[in-house]
């Protein structure tokens, strides 16, 4: 018998526990990993997370603060660029514009996943739609570093053009995460009702989930618009 | 409509939903539910939703609530992933036998989803006409019957695991005999999970047998 595991340093008596394989021991790793990393890099951890009906909660509170102490920084920097003094005005406005949307949004996204016969239950579609804001807010805070700078090179042009930049693109990753969230989530659903490991969605599945994601990208996208027309947070 | 208006129809709502809160989460800790009942007013159209799910209130009681057979599986799952997880480090055999693992991965997430078939008869059963409880019983009967086969089976499966690591220490031919054993509980297990494969995967590309030695 071989033994598979790295070389056991002659310093270290042996034991079953310091014989994990490294891979073996870097996957067991993440079970533990904080909302934020979760957030950034795995869209399959906060799927575990949407499914796990005791730790939903803490996903819906931790991603609200999420996206309020991101968007408000991004509005602060973004007014103080601007050079103007009165920022928390704004940065609260700018957070409290965004939760109202998405809280607008989750009506007619709940309906249309009634109408595309891909019913999401209520928790996990709030959850999973404020866990991709979150994904959102964080590159969009990550975002407000350049913004600044290019607004003080240049407030006529490079300003405004980073200021859109970085919604677009912050609006491209959220909608790319509610896509992944909502596929593995219907994927994840679809292995443990048919007991295989190794299923994966439909042709029509995985098409209504598509167009439910769009869909949802589209009713956010909107009522975001709308709040940043009515509240002029940013102006 | 003025935007005070809103306002308080926020607040009042956002009161409901924290005694909604704290109506349901009545068996956890008293701060806990004043903190949950604090932010279902702050935040009520997103912690409402969450708060009156289906799965949420008795959740709270999940740990306690569990049946035995649940938590059986439970620590069998965890006991098997465990001894292969030590046999494959410390035999070739076992670090070999990439496939099989996920026979039992899908066994075990079959095993699952038939507990929780049972749980919901029993929940039928519990309020089924009398015309057919006991038809219904029997059913009950035979699946439970089927599942605890199941899980000694598995039972079975980590303890060779566990004895294939130690059998070299002795007379060479033992781990020969402890593989061979492995392999026919292993075959058996993955003739359990074919025979009860749902309809759609018989398109799906046949899987091969379990190696033998």
């Amino acid at each position: 018998m071989k033994a598979l595991s790295e070389p056991l340093s002659p310093f270290v008596p042996w034991s079953s526990e310091d014989r994990i394989p490294l891979k073996e021991a870097e996957a067991s790793a993440p079970a533990g990993q904080p909302l934020l990393v979760d957030l950034l890099r795995d869209p399959a951890a906060v799927t575990e997370r949407l499914l796990d009906p005791q730790r939903v909660q803490s996903v819906v509170v931790g991603s609200v603060g999420i996206i309020a102490a991101c968007t408000s920084f991004f509005a602060a920097a973004a007014t103080v660029a601007r050079g103007k003094d009165a920022w928390w005005g704004s940065a609260g406005l700018t957070s409290l514009n965004v939760l109202m949307s998405l809280a607008a949004s989750l009506g007619p996204i709940y309906a249309t996943s009634i109408l595309l016969a891909a019913r999401v239950p209520l928790a996990r579609l709030v959850a999973a739609l404020l866990a991709s804001a979150a994904t959102g807010s964080l590159l969009l805070a990550g975002l407000a570093s350049p913004l600044y700078l290019l607004t003080r090179l240049n407030s006529e042009w490079a300003g405004p053009l980073m200021l859109t930049s970085a919604f677009l693109l912050a609006g491209s990753a959220a909608g790319a995460r509610i896509h992944r969230l909502l596929s593995l989530m219907a994927e994840q659903v679809t292995r443990k009702a048919l007991g295989d490991s190794a299923a994966t969605l439909s042709g029509e599945d995985a098409f209504r989930v598509g167009i439910l994601a769009r869909i949802s990208w589209m009713v956010l996208a909107f009522t975001l618009a709308l709040g940043f027309w009515a509240f002029n947070a940013l102006g | 409509m003025t935007a005070l208006w809103i306002l308080e129809a926020y607040v009042v709502l956002g009161a409901v939903s924290a005694v909604i809160v704290l109506v349901r989460r009545r068996g956890g800790a008293f701060q806990a539910r004043v903190g949950q009942a604090l932010v279902a007013l702050v935040l009520w159209p997103f912690v409402l939703p969450v708060a009156l799910a289906p799965g949420q209130a008795a959740g709270c009681a999940l740990p306690e609530g569990r049946s035995e057979r649940a938590r059986r599986l439970d620590e069998v799952a965890g006991r098997l992933e465990e001894c292969w997880r030590q046999a494959s480090v410390e035999s070739t055999w076992a670090a070999e036998q990439g496939r099989e693992h996920q026979v039992l991965d899908r066994f075990i997430l079959r095993l699952r989803s038939q507990l929780r078939r049972i749980e919901e008869m029993e929940a039928a059963l519990a309020a089924a006409p009398a015309s057919v409880k006991e038809r219904l019983t029997r059913l009950h009967e035979h699946a439970v019957a089927e599942l605890e086969h199941s899980i000694s089976l598995v039972e079975d499966l980590a303890a060779q695991l566990t004895l294939l690591r130690f059998s070299d220490l002795g007379n060479p031919s033992a781990a020969r005999v402890e593989r061979s054993h492995i392999e026919e509980l292993l075959l058996r297990i993955e003739s359990l999970a074919e025979a009860s494969q749902p309809a759609g995967s018989e398109a799906a590309p046949a899987t091969g047998t379990v190696a033998r030695a």
